[in-house]
């Protein structure tokens, strides 16, 4: 304990900046993931067979190891802060696509029918009816995400991504056990107020 | 607003859906398309508003056939929908429901809002009480008067109503039976009205079209079809309505009446009742009338009515 408090008083600041930084690279690969995901969902909701092909093509990308698509992406895009950001993306649109689709598919079709039946326009019809009808499930997809990404963002240290994994990594190489703690508390904190 | 199909088919895959169907609603009629369910009716009804298209034949409004319409939604937007069980939007507010068409036709808010309270308070629907209440607030009864509102808030020439009361109770059903009836008067639009029950056909029908198996099997009004029902399938389907004892054709097979010899008789319409018969006779007792081609005495009234004693 007494190290633990020495340890903190002595990296303060870098610590914190490898907070600041984990929590950069999460939302930039969260925000980057919706905008790839739910524009998808969106367009797919009339095309079911495409929708399930991009389904099976996303679950299929969520199966590889972590690690793994780190490894394939450094010889594709080197290493630091922007593949580790690409490789949480590929994890992350699984769970928020997903999500999206099944919540935009899934509306009572009697509520479809009465929306065209009433003429709306497509706008109306997505952003009165649809998106808000299915936000619940489009949420859920999301707080999976951010969880995700925040977990699996410390595997970014490994390729020079720089975040809370850094402080792991080091922790584990140096026996360093009270490195080894701040990044791990600090990276489980976050996700657990993530997913509050 | 006429409303005609001519010759209409659907098919879907190789099932054929509905066969041959020309029919043709007036203006202003409160039309019911009633039949078991499985029918078609309701495929026929979404034909008015193109939810669904005909695989061959046309769809006419005053002569203009519906797939020839520029712009569907804005066709959409002047046709009022009544659906199942209200399906109301449970994210918006019954003003917001109701005011769906009017939105869509960039209509000022206070004057959507005034329209709202309007109709609602012609439902019976206290507007100020409803207006911001949500959907799940709202009982059965409730929640489908503010599906009609939403249906009427446009001015609609054409209301369509698929099986609207189907999932009430029996109380609120005929209630909101009586406020379609009232609503019709009162605004004069054309009504299509779809349901399965046969007892609600006869009820809300200026005319009504019985359809089974895709097939057109009687037009008319409900007289004219309760008195003189065209095949084995339009009997049987109202054989519980309650009503065909009292036509004066009903006597005939009961075994009274002779085959008219032309003297002296006083013809009646076949969808007279039994009532009508009865106000002749106090008129002139001794008439005797005529019916088809055959002739019935006074007596024989008397003795049909003794008969039917615990029938009914």
């Amino acid at each position: 304990m007494q190290d633990l408090t020495n340890y903190l008083s002595k990296n303060g600041g870098e610590i914190l900046n490898a907070l600041w930084q984990h929590i950069a690279i999460s939302v930039v690969a969260t925000v980057i993931t919706v905008l790839i995901a739910l524009p998808l969902a969106i367009v797919l909701i009339d095309h079911r067979r495409a929708g399930e092909a991009v389904l099976q093509v996303a679950s299929v990308i969520q199966t590889i190891p972590s690690l793994a698509i780190l490894g394939l992406l450094i010889p594709l895009v080197g290493i630091g802060t922007i593949p580790a950001i690409i490789a949480l993306v590929l994890y992350a649109i699984m769970p928020v696509f997903s999500n999206a689709y099944a919540g935009l598919t899934n509306i009572d079709p009697l509520l479809v029918e009465a929306a065209d039946a009433f003429g709306v326009s497509r706008r109306y019809k997505l952003f009165k009816i649809q998106l808000p009808l299915a936000m619940p499930m489009i949420l859920t997809g999301l707080r999976i995400a951010v969880v995700m990404v925040i977990g699996t963002a410390t595997l970014a240290a490994l390729i020079g991504g720089g975040g809370l994994g850094t402080y792991i990594l080091l922790g584990i190489q140096t026996n360093n056990n009270s490195a080894l703690f701040v990044g791990a508390i600090l990276a489980a904190v976050l996700a657990l107020a993530a997913s509050a | 607003m006429m409303i005609q199909f001519q010759q209409v088919f659907k098919k879907y895959q190789e099932a054929a859906a509905l066969t041959d169907i020309s029919l043709s609603i007036a203006s202003h009629e409160l039309f019911v398309l009633v039949g078991p369910s499985g029918s078609g009716k309701t495929t026929l009804l979404k034909m008015i508003n193109r939810l669904n298209t005909p695989t061959s034949g046309k769809v006419l409004i005053d002569d203009l056939d519906v797939m020839a319409v520029p712009d569907v939604r804005e066709f959409r937007r002047g046709i009022g929908y009544v659906l199942q069980a209200g399906a109301l939007f449970p994210n918006m507010t019954v003003a917001e429901n109701a005011s769906i068409q009017l939105a869509a036709q960039n209509v000022p808010q206070d004057r959507r809002d005034a329209r709202v309270r309007e109709l609602l308070n012609a439902v019976g629907l206290a507007s100020d009480k409803f207006m911001n209440r949500m959907p799940n607030e709202l009982s059965g009864g409730e929640a489908q008067r503010v599906g009609i509102v939403r249906a009427l808030a446009a001015e609609p020439n054409i209301v369509l109503m698929d099986e609207p009361f189907s999932a009430l109770d029996p109380l609120s059903r005929r209630q909101l039976q009586d406020l379609v009836v009232k609503l019709h008067k009162q605004f004069n639009t054309t009504i299509i009205f779809v349901t399965h029950d046969m007892d609600e056909a006869l009820r809300l029908a200026d005319r009504l079209a019985v359809i089974h198996d895709g097939k057109l099997q009687q037009v008319g009004t409900p007289d004219e079809i309760l008195a003189t029902p065209a095949n084995q399938f339009v009997a049987e389907f109202f054989a519980n309505a309650g009503r065909q004892s009292q036509y004066v054709k009903s006597v005939l097979p009961a075994g009274f009446g002779q085959p008219a010899t032309g003297s002296a008789l006083v013809s009646l319409p076949e969808t007279a009742m039994l009532s009508d018969w009865a106000a002749l006779l106090q008129q002139s007792p001794t008439a005797t009338v005529g019916i088809g081609d055959m002739q019935l005495a006074p007596a024989d009234l008397i003795a049909y009515l003794a008969q039917t004693r615990g029938v009914q």
